[in-house]
């Protein structure tokens, strides 16, 4: 991914002083209309799809189309604006990352809506977090005294932002049970009001790290890698989630003979 | 929902082909196993012979019911005893150079064992044995089977020969020992009839005629001894005290009659005479002693009826005895009672002879018995021996016939023929099954995979999860880089591919050559 990394550097470079522009009070926080919210440097769209995150203008109309059918689907059965899903894979590796970073970029395709993507897995790295300078976190919001501003990074793709895990700590999952996450959802809610959160969440295998975030997190949204699982497995990670609260699955990575 | 046998084949297929790599390096493993294998594999040429075992022959009609033919049954099974056995082996190993090395015992055990599994023997038909062998070394091949074949026949006319000769050693064993038993039942023939000499032919007749005899007149005796017995009793009776006052008066009686004939006197004179008459007085006198006499009497009568009575014996009065009935009476009681005894000694002395008889009788059946089974073992033993001394003289000529080599005649049907190409998997067998493999074998493992593990590749796959809505199936991602290396993966791994295919059939066309 080295590719990747210099040419985002770069990118970043050449616009310094558009990024130095940016205002270190989070704009973006200030409740008002979604159409004044301050945008960094947008990513060239190569090294979206190198970090297989979709587009606009990507060749691959079909994937881009099956993300915006699922987008839709998803809004028309929830009906609802200020939305939080829950993104969980079946396995470690099954592709939470990729469908939650997507989904929300499907999301932030409406010019009216906007999309936070929050990232829960401290234990795995998500790719989308190479688009990021700034890694300053969720984990170092819920640790140490800091402004809600400090951890919510714009992506370069339009409307959507981004909180990173932050610094990788290994009993992090009990600060999920603190008022502060709670705090932080709220608030993150209200400051838009058409803003959906998506949580890249860990594997259905950390059951109880889930079902914390599950207290403050409206849906979820299950992941089942193609040809990684089976039929048990998959029963087993939706038992996890109230039904009411899941909305349904997703196969993920599905491939086609000599495609 | 159940999947149909194309889902499954196309679900393998696209498993396989997600799995290139590991699909191609098994194809190219396996290949060249295989073609390693095929160039290591061992040319076995082949080479046969079948031969012609002919039962009848001309001596056969000719000797019918004098010789016995001895007949070769299982002719494969015979032809296996005689070429595996160890003297034709030692020939074999001999004829095939193997001995030049002089192996060890163990080792000629070894080489022994590789040439019987290389060997084949069947009956190919009812009179027909075909022997193939296998070997590396074509020339071996031929002169081994060869060499089979002809140590096979001298074998089997020396089993023949050896087998008659059994046969008839067999025979002659047995003719003397049935001799011998023979003559011991001749002996004890002879020792029989010296012990029993009394016994002869319907002696038992007699015996039995002469017990019918003695019961009978047993039974006679019985008869009269009966009548007699009851006669005495009768003559007994008559003679007892109750006809004693009917057969004559008594002294007693007589002297109260002569009382009463005194008193009678007595009344008459005393009517005319007084007391002191002397004749009244005579005739008082006369009646006082009579009536004394009369009490001595009775008194003396009382004592012997009671003496008697004690003795048990019948009193009889002596009047009674002087009475000439009486005398008769007793005549006739000692005849019957002599009768009586005569019959009693009679019934002993034919009771006796009855007895003797009896145990003669039973003499002569036990000894009857004992004559019918000596009798019957000397018959079997003749019979048999007699029959032995024939077959013993079938087997001679049997014997002889066999030693002329006229019983069982062998000839080479099909000479063994030199294997000018060899038997068996060929090269290109290992190339084409290493190909053929090579693309069934992966295959089948991803298609047994998919069975045995079944996972998740589209939503109907899902079916545990009741009312859970499967949003959408999304596609792979491919990026241009992923792209661009699966390009050159598939480059790569089709060039491998074609290469070790094209050194395999340019081995191939090689290997065909050089043996052609």
């Amino acid at each position: 991914m080295s590719n990747i990394e210099n040419a985002l550097i770069k990118a970043k470079s050449e616009d310094k002083k558009k990024i130095s522009d940016y205002p270190t009070t989070d704009n973006s926080l200030i409740p008002s209309d979604i159409g004044q919210m301050v945008e960094n440097e947008l990513v060239d769209n190569d090294i979206l799809e190198e970090l297989k995150i979709i587009h606009q203008e990507m060749q691959n109309r079909k994937l881009f189309n099956e993300f915006r059918a699922l987008r839709t689907l998803i809004m028309q059965k929830i009906q609802k604006e200020n939305i939080s899903i829950l993104v969980y894979s079946v396995i470690t590796g099954g592709g939470s990352s990729y469908i939650s970073a997507n989904l929300a970029a499907a999301i932030a395709l409406d010019n009216k809506k906007s999309a936070l993507l929050i990232n829960c897995d401290f234990k795995r790295p998500a790719i989308y977090e190479q688009l990021l300078e700034d890694k300053t976190g969720l984990i170092d919001f819920l640790t140490e005294d800091m402004d809600i501003g400090n951890i919510i990074h714009p992506s370069g793709i339009k409307r959507l932002r981004v909180i990173p895990s932050g610094e990788m700590e290994s009993s992090f999952s009990e600060h999920f049970t603190s008022n502060k996450l709670k705090t932080l959802f709220a608030e993150i809610k209200s400051r838009y009001n058409d803003r959906s959160i998506i949580v890249d969440s860990p594997p259905a295998s950390e059951v109880a790290d889930i079902k914390l975030l599950m207290e403050t997190i409206d849906y979820a949204l299950l992941v089942v890698p193609f040809g990684k699982c089976n039929d048990e497995s998959v029963r087993h990670a939706a038992e996890i989630i109230d039904r009411n609260k899941l909305l349904g699955i997703v196969i993920n990575n599905k491939q086609q003979l000599f495609e | 929902m159940e999947k149909n046998i194309l889902d499954k084949i196309r679900e393998a297929l696209l498993l396989s082909y997600l799995s290139r790599k590991w699909i191609v390096t098994m194809f190219i493993v396996i290949n060249l196993v295989f073609l390693v294998i095929g160039l290591n594999w061992q040319k076995a040429y082949s080479s046969h012979t079948t031969i012609y075992i002919e039962e009848e022959n001309i001596l056969g009609p000719l000797m019918q019911g004098t010789a016995v033919q001895t007949e070769v049954v299982d002719r494969g099974r015979m032809a296996r005893e005689i070429i595996f056995g160890r003297q034709i082996m030692m020939k074999i190993l001999e004829l095939g150079g193997w001995m030049k090395n002089e192996p060890t015992p163990i080792e000629q055990e070894r080489l022994m064992k590789e040439i019987e599994s290389r060997t084949e023997i069947a009956n190919v038909g009812p009179n027909l044995v075909s022997i193939s062998y296998k070997d590396s070394i074509p020339e071996r091949a031929y002169s081994i089977t060869k060499g089979f074949a002809d140590l096979f026949i001298e074998g089997s006319l020396q089993t023949k020969v050896l087998e008659s000769q059994a046969a008839f050693e067999f025979i002659d064993k047995q003719v003397m020992e049935y001799e011998k038993k023979l003559k011991e039942s001749e002996e004890a023939l002879k020792k029989f009839r010296t012990e029993n000499v009394d016994f002869r032919e319907g002696a038992e007749i007699e015996v039995s005629r002469r017990i019918t005899q003695y019961r009978s007149n047993i039974e006679d005796i019985t008869q009269q001894l009966r009548e007699a017995t009851i006669r005495k009793d009768t003559i007994e009776s008559q003679l007892s005290g109750e006809t004693e006052t009917a057969v004559g008066l008594s002294r007693a009686e007589q002297m109260r009659s002569r009382i009463a004939e005194l008193q009678s006197n007595l009344d008459v004179l005393q009517l005319s005479y007084h007391e002191t008459y002397p004749d009244i007085i005579q005739i008082k006198n006369q009646i006082i002693d009579l009536k004394n006499s009369l009490v001595e009497e009775e008194e003396r009568r009382k004592k012997e009826r009671k003496e008697a009575k004690k003795r048990g014996e019948m009193y009889i009065d002596e009047s009674i005895r002087a009475n000439p009935i009486y005398q008769q009476l007793q005549s006739e009681l000692y005849q019957t009672k002599t009768l009586i005894a005569t019959l009693e000694v009679r019934i002993r002395e034919t009771e006796k002879l009855l007895v003797e008889e009896l145990e003669r009788d039973r003499r002569i059946n036990s000894a009857e018995a004992t004559l019918t089974s000596l009798t019957r073992d000397y018959n079997v033993n003749r019979d048999v021996y007699q029959d032995l001394l024939r077959r013993r003289e079938n087997a001679r000529v049997s014997m002889n016939l066999d030693r002329e080599h006229q019983g069982l005649s062998l000839n080479i049907n099909e000479p063994a023929f030199y294997p000018h190409s060899p038997s068996g998997p060929r090269f290109l067998h290992f190339v084409i099954g290493g190909f053929v493999l090579g693309i069934i074998l992966p295959l089948g493992v991803f298609y047994m995979r998919q069975q045995i593990f079944p996972r998740i590749y589209n939503k109907d796959d899902i079916a545990n999860t009741e009312g859970l809505l499967v949003l959408g199936e999304l596609s792979h991602f491919t990026t241009k880089n992923e792209l661009l290396n699966n390009k050159r993966e598939i480059i790569t791994l089709s060039s491998i591919t074609f290469a070790i295919l094209l050194t395999i059939i340019i081995i191939s066309i090689q290997r065909y050559f050089i043996s052609e």
